[in-house]
Order: C-alpha cells, then sequence, then structure tokens
C-alpha cells in the first residue's frame, strides 16, 4: 500500500515545491567597456546591438560579471574598484555605484524580465572608451 | 347571570322589527340588479406606455455603437509606460555632468546615459 502511495506522494511534493523553485529571480550585472571600434564579447550581442542602435560606439567588451539573488540586499565588487550596493524596495531596485569609495551614482531602476536596464557612461581608462553596466534579471 | 336569562332579557327589550317577506327582498334585490349589470366587467384599460416609434431600432444602435467606442478604446488605451530608470543622483564626482535616458525601441531596453565633460558622444 505505502509502496504504491509513494509515487504520488513524490509527485504531490514535486508540484508543491515547483513554485518556490520558480520564483528565484536572479540578476545578472555585467561591466562592459564601450570603444569606438572594438570587438564584442560573444553573448554581449544584444546588449552591442543595442548601444549601437543608441550611441556612437560599436565595440561591447565584458570586463566582469556579477550575480545575485533577487530581491537584492547585496554589494558587489567589479573591476576598477568598483562598488555597487543594491537593494530591493517596493519601487524598485536602489542602486548605488562608487568608485575608489567615491560616489558615481545613485539611482532606483525598475527590471523587467529579460529586458536590460543599461546604466554607464563611466570614464574607462582607455581614451574614448567608456564603462557601462548592464542589469538583467533572469528566473 | 344564565345564557337563558339574558337572551330572555335582550330578546324583550330588543326594538320590535317587522320581517320582510322573502319576495319583496329578491325583487328589491333584481331591480338593483338591472341598474347595475354585475355580469359586464368594468371597462377598464390599464395605461400601458406608448413605444416611441422606431425605439427598438435606436436602441439597437446606440448599444451597438457604445459597444464599439468601448472596444475601440480598450484596444487603442495608451499602455501604461514603463520607467526603467525611476530617478537618479550624481556623486560628487559626477557632479557637474547630466545624463540622458534613452528607450531602445526593439527591446524596450533602458539605458542612463552619463553625459561627461570629454563627451563628444551625443545620442543618436
Amino acid at each position: 500500500m505505502i509502496k504504491r502511495l509513494l509515487p504520488l506522494m513524490l509527485m504531490l511534493l514535486t508540484v508543491i515545491a515547483a513554485p518556490s523553485q520558480a520564483a528565484i529571480e536572479m540578476l545578472t550585472v555585467k561591466l562592459v567597456k564601450l570603444t569606438k571600434t572594438g570587438r564584442v564579447t560573444p553573448g554581449l550581442e544584444e546588449v552591442a546591438a543595442i548601444i549601437q542602435r543608441n550611441l556612437p560606439y560599436s565595440g561591447c567588451e565584458q570586463i566582469d560579471q556579477k550575480a545575485c539573488v533577487l530581491p537584492a540586499n547585496a554589494t558587489l565588487t567589479f573591476h576598477d574598484s568598483y562598488e555597487m550596493k543594491l537593494h530591493s524596495q517596493e519601487a524598485g531596485l536602489s542602486v548605488t555605484i562608487t568608485q575608489k569609495r567615491r560616489l558615481l551614482i545613485s539611482t532606483r531602476i525598475t527590471l523587467k524580465a529579460e529586458t536590460p536596464v543599461i546604466i554607464g557612461g563611466f570614464f574607462a581608462e582607455t581614451k574614448g572608451a567608456k564603462h557601462i553596466f548592464v542589469f538583467q534579471s533572469s528566473q | 347571570m344564565k345564557h337563558e336569562t339574558l337572551k330572555t332579557i335582550i330578546t324583550k327589550h330588543a326594538p320590535q322589527q317587522a320581517i320582510r317577506p322573502a319576495e319583496a327582498f329578491w325583487s328589491e334585490c333584481k331591480q338593483y340588479a338591472h341598474e347595475q349589470s354585475q355580469t359586464t366587467p368594468l371597462s377598464f384599460q390599464p395605461t400601458v406606455p406608448r413605444r416611441v416609434k422606431g425605439f427598438y431600432p435606436a436602441f439597437v444602435s446606440l448599444t451597438s455603437l457604445a459597444a464599439l467606442v468601448i472596444l475601440y478604446f480598450s484596444l487603442h488605451a495608451t499602455p501604461e509606460i514603463h520607467r526603467a530608470v525611476n530617478s537618479f543622483q550624481f556623486g560628487e564626482t559626477l557632479a557637474h555632468n547630466g545624463a540622458v535616458v534613452l528607450n531602445d525601441e526593439t527591446t524596450d531596453a533602458t539605458i542612463l546615459w552619463i553625459m561627461t565633460n570629454d563627451t563628444e558622444e551625443t545620442p543618436l
């Protein structure tokens, strides 16, 4: 009797557990260097296309990438001494970006699944290049 | 006081009434019945509101028009604007710079682009 019921119980547990697993949302933040004429890092084609349509940059090179779980309450550190504090609020995701402990920008963004939000235009070491952060949430 | 005693007293003191013959009673009834016929129904006509001519076609037309208007506005309603960047504040490093929020129509992506002093580029 128990042997017959065991698969059914397992199925029920799977069904109950499935929504909690599906609810996990991840936030990926990429530090990208934009250049006038440079290569596009594989995997950044979509971001590059967005940049090329709206800004006079063609090169799109990934420098660093970090991720955290949403809702976020995390501090991410990136290459070039960037530090990013993320804090999920009711009104959106609070983002504070500092470099070498100096505040660059503090903003609040609202993420839509699979739709990137880009914050950038920060100085890069290379002349004519700029740094951007690409935020993208995914389940 | 007993019931029989009461009956006797009441009968004794009751006014004397002449009992009418039955024929006289019924002839009087027939006379009144002739004056006001009870078989004929009263001429009662309920007041029914008169419909305006063409009421139903006009009603159907107006209802259809209203439904079409509602359908049109529900289909062409302006979608709620998704604001990916709600507000921003610069630190001291970028205090004298400006920023522009760009929306990529193809992907609906949003770019918060900081216009720095050395920015020779402007958004396309």
